[in-house]
């Protein structure tokens, strides 16, 4: 009985949340190389957030975060992508941006350039990435939604989002056990996700590192990948498309046939089964 | 050669951070559990361990190890009990026989007393000039310590904070036999300084 | 860039990368499975973080506490603003005493400065006791680790060393033979030893007394048996109170090589009988460092060696590959102060992942200082600049990005071999259009 009034309560306090959310004008910031190479997966992403009864907005004119420029030690360059970030901040409530990294430059490095305190806080409060959105603000893992896909699937959990974005405990921590992303994940009945050995280990990807270092940022790619064979995943998830694309750039050496999904795409094509 | 205030005025004064307070006394553990923990982190760093009931059955307990024979050189910083029952003459050094540091050289085994103890971290406290020659410490082959076990302390925090006085003129933590892993990350117990050491708590 | 051309190399035997590969990971997990059982550990992290940011903000007043004290317990105190000065200030100490023989115990701040061949140039015997540093010593080379020397080498590269020095079997390559040899030829050298150089783990203000740790017992044996000691450290090495070696020797060991303390621990407060004891208290570049505030927390580092053991990138390029004293991540923040030009490749060896971050025991943001370098250091990176001019360009808005789209799917179309060849990965698809224009087409009346 009382168990049953809790449960009340908390539906109650998630329906309301939600409906507050449903009122906050969110911007969607779709990452450069989404844009380019995989449309698909923005344009589910998008259509998954629709599906929550969310207010989302593609912010058409961000391109990119920067995040090229300030890691080659190009600063001015980066501030001039900087700068129209900043400038769209206060016509909205959230920006859910569709990468890790990208959010992690804007949440977490943007504050080197900026003095504003009151800026670097708004960052702070507004920001955030897809999978961190759903869990800390929308609370998917709480709620009734209905999602089904039979697969074996296993997680790239790419660096920034991981360690900067904390999206789930890393192994040097000893910290609380936390994994937002297999939280929401493991909403998706039938979905059987398989951990690796040394999961949170780098991909090698490092943008600008992978022009630099492409022999060591390959072999940490191969070596990551070696991972995934040797528990034969064949479907490989993330919330970073950067790192799932370094990876595929290696995998037909490696002969062997597996499948990169950005993680909205997995939510959306969840969907496609029940319609609520 | 550069003066003390020449040498500061480079250094600048920045935005201050406090000294932060702690403390990580509080854990309430029974002594044997004390005992049991240090005990088992002493051998867990490749030490030797020993519980007897009083201290006058040390070295008949110790010859039970089979390096201390009659052929060994031994030194004791304290006066050790030999039972009568025990045959044989066994050769100790005296502190006339060391007039320098190098007379430890040849040194096999060495009784020595340390003061306190640290559970958690497995390590035994021996104070400078325990010796007349520090070095007998480090030149043994086989070192045997002992302590009585009321000095035994869970963390380094309370035995340092409840025992200024033995930290005055400095001394020696002392955690387990010398050792290296420095080829190939193998581990190898007895590296230059002592082969064996054994932790004796009466 | 240097590094990455050290890193082609040392790629060049996939064999003997992922054996080196696995013996730092094995030093990781070592530290992994310590501090597993200790449940205060994030607590200490932070509470050694504060007290070094404590010190390093107040450290003309820590200096001048330590130095008075140190005074008062009859250790003589000398202070050098650069290594040439500590250097000269050293041999001083030596040639007035008529020493040539001389042991020194693992100092990586004795290794920034050029202490050994500064000396052997000068006629004295400097014989390194650390096992690993004198394997290296041995065979001429820098260390690739500032916790484990020689761990680029493997058990037979060692055997064929000591067989060329120290007339061991060349075909007996059992590390505990090895080490017994070793054990003997540097008995040897302590008992002639005339003086002791070490280095200092950590100077305490309150008492005036400093720390040296050691497992192997040689820093002990190099200042109990010779009446000279010399112990060189920088001032980011003072901590306030005798108490905080509570803390600090709870996280150093751990993080260092998985060990809860380290075999031997020594607390120097008094010259030992029959003894002169030296402290020389170096600057060379600290004070400079310290007025950088991006960079100001570089200097809590303790030099235990837990970020190169982490680093995905070090594990698989070796110490050597970074071509400085110190290698891995705390050596790519803390080399280019020295020398820009030189070592400004250092902070690009990195793919910021936040490892070395997150297991620095006194929470040094690593990967965030690697970042900021970058934005020093614009001139350093050698990919051609109109590079990135054309990136910013052709990202600069929706139009231009439209533009790049199409530019990538003619270079796809028409030369993917010569760039898949000259890159060595596989090109992914570039889709027919860009999720702006399906966007276009499907939310029209949004579009503004």
């Amino acid at each position: 009985m009382l168990a049953n009034i809790n449960n009340y309560f908390i539906r109650l306090s998630i329906k309301s949340m939600t409906k507050e959310i449903s009122k906050s004008k969110i911007g969607l910031f779709v990452p450069c190389y989404m844009d380019l190479l995989y449309p698909e997966a923005a344009l589910k992403s998008l259509k998954f957030l629709e599906h929550l009864n969310l207010n989302v907005s593609f912010l058409y004119n961000l391109t990119c975060c920067g995040q090229p420029f300030f890691n080659s030690g190009e600063t001015e360059k980066g501030k001039f992508f900087m700068e129209k970030v900043l400038n769209i901040l206060n016509e909205y409530d959230y920006i859910i941006v569709l990468a890790a990294s990208c959010t992690s430059m804007v949440k977490n490095h943007y504050q080197h350039f900026i003095s504003n305190i009151n800026t670097q806080t708004e960052l702070k409060n507004k920001v955030y990435e897809f999978t961190e959105f759903l869990y800390d603000i929308y609370k998917i893992h709480k709620s009734k939604i209905n999602l089904v896909q039979n697969k074996k699937v296993s997680i790239l959990y790419s660096c920034h989002g991981l360690r900067e974005l904390q999206l789930a405990k890393s192994s040097e921590l000893r910290t609380n056990n936390i994994n937002k992303v297999t939280e929401i994940l493991n909403k998706i009945k039938g979905l059987e996700i398989v951990e690796i050995e040394m999961w949170d280990e780098c991909c090698g990807f490092g943008g600008t590192f992978s022009y630099y270092e492409n022999d060591l940022s390959i072999k940490m790619g191969k070596d990551l990948l070696n991972k995934f064979i040797n528990k034969n995943i064949n479907v490989i998830l993330g919330y970073d498309l950067s790192c799932l694309t370094h990876l595929k750039t290696i995998t037909k050496q490696q002969n062997r046939e597996i499948e990169f999904f950005y993680i909205g795409e997995i939510l959306y094509n969840s969907l496609s089964f029940t319609m609520e | 050669m550069t003066k003390f205030n020449d040498f500061i005025n480079d250094f600048p004064q920045i935005e201050k951070y406090p000294y932060p307070k702690y403390t990580f006394f509080s854990k309430k553990i029974s002594k044997e559990n004390l005992i049991q923990e240090f005990i088992q982190n002493w051998e867990l760093a490749g030490g030797k361990s020993l519980k007897i009931s009083q201290k006058k059955k040390l070295f008949q307990e110790i010859l039970k190890f089979g390096f201390l024979t009659q052929n060994v050189s031994i030194y004791s910083t304290f006066s050790l009990e030999i039972d009568s029952s025990i045959k044989g003459e066994f050769s100790f050094l005296k502190e006339k026989d060391i007039q320098k540091p190098q007379d430890f050289d040849h040194l096999d085994v060495l009784f020595v007393e340390a003061k306190i103890g640290v559970a958690n971290q497995g390590a035994l406290w021996i104070p400078k000039n325990t010796l007349p020659y520090d070095a007998g410490l480090f030149l043994c082959k086989y070192q045997v310590i002992l302590l009585n076990k009321k000095s035994l302390y869970y963390n380094m925090e309370e035995a340092i904070t409840k025992n200024t006085k033995l930290f005055k003129h400095g001394g020696y933590w002392i955690a387990g036999p010398s050792k290296t892993a420095d080829i190939e990350q193998s581990l190898v117990i007895g590296a230059h300084g002592p082969l064996t050491s054994i932790a004796v708590l009466y | 860039m240097k590094h990455q051309v050290l890193t082609k190399k040392f790629l060049g035997s996939e064999e003997r990368v992922n054996w080196h590969n696995q013996a730092l990971l094995h030093v990781r997990f070592k530290r992994d499975n310590t501090t597993q059982k200790i449940p205060e550990w994030e607590e200490l992290r932070e509470i050694a973080s504060q007290i070094k940011l404590h010190v390093l903000s107040n450290i003309k007043k820590y200096i001048q506490q330590f130095y008075e004290n140190a005074k008062r317990n009859g250790f003589i105190v000398h202070f050098a603003k650069n290594s040439e000065e500590l250097n000269s200030i050293v041999y001083q100490i030596l040639s007035q005493n008529n020493i040539n023989k001389v042991v020194k115990s693992k100092s990586m701040l004795t290794e920034e400065c050029g202490l050994n061949p500064y000396l052997e140039s000068r006629g004295i015997e400097v014989i390194d006791t650390d096992l690993g540093e004198r394997i290296v010593q041995l065979r001429k080379e820098h260390p690739s680790h500032i916790v484990l020397p020689a761990i680029h080498l493997k058990k037979e590269d060692v055997a064929e060393t000591f067989a060329q020095h120290l007339n061991t079997d060349r075909n007996n390559a059992n590390p505990t033979y090895l080490t017994r040899e070793a054990r003997k030829h540097l008995r040897e050298k302590f008992l002639d030893a005339q003086a002791g150089i070490t280095g200092v783990n950590f100077a305490i203000a309150e008492t005036g007394g400093f720390v040296v740790c050691t497992n192997e017992g040689n820093a002990d044996l190099g200042t109990t048996i010779p009446n000279i000691h010399i112990a060189c450290m920088g001032v980011e090495k003072i901590i306030p109170k005798l108490k905080d070696l509570s803390i600090f020797l709870r996280i150093l060991a751990p993080s260092a090589t998985g060990q809860l303390i380290t075999s031997y621990t020594t607390i120097f407060q008094r010259p030992n009988p029959n003894q002169t004891v030296h402290i020389v208290i170096l600057d060379n570049g600290r004070s400079r460092i310290l007025k950088h505030e991006d960079f100001r927390n570089s200097l809590k580092c303790i030099r235990c060696g837990a970020c190169l053991n982490t680093c995905p990138v070090y594990r698989r390029s070796g110490g050597h590959s970074y071509h400085a004293t110190i290698p891995g991540p705390i050596g790519s923040i803390l080399n280019p102060h020295r020398n820009k030009t030189e070592f400004g490749d250092l902070p690009f060896a990195s793919t910021l992942c936040g490892s070395c971050s997150n297991v620095c025991p006194v929470k040094i943001d690593i990967h965030n200082q690697l970042f900021l370098w970058r934005q020093e250091l614009k001139d350093i990176q050698k990919m051609p600049k109109w590079i990135f001019s054309f990136l910013k360009n052709f990202f600069s808005e929706p139009k231009k990005l439209k533009i790049l789209h199409k530019i990538a799917r003619f270079t796809k179309k028409f030369m993917p071999r010569f760039i898949e060849k000259k890159i060595k990965r596989n090109l992914p698809e570039i889709p027919p259009k860009t999720f702006r224009q399906i966007y276009s087409e499907q939310y029209h009346d949004k579009i503004q």
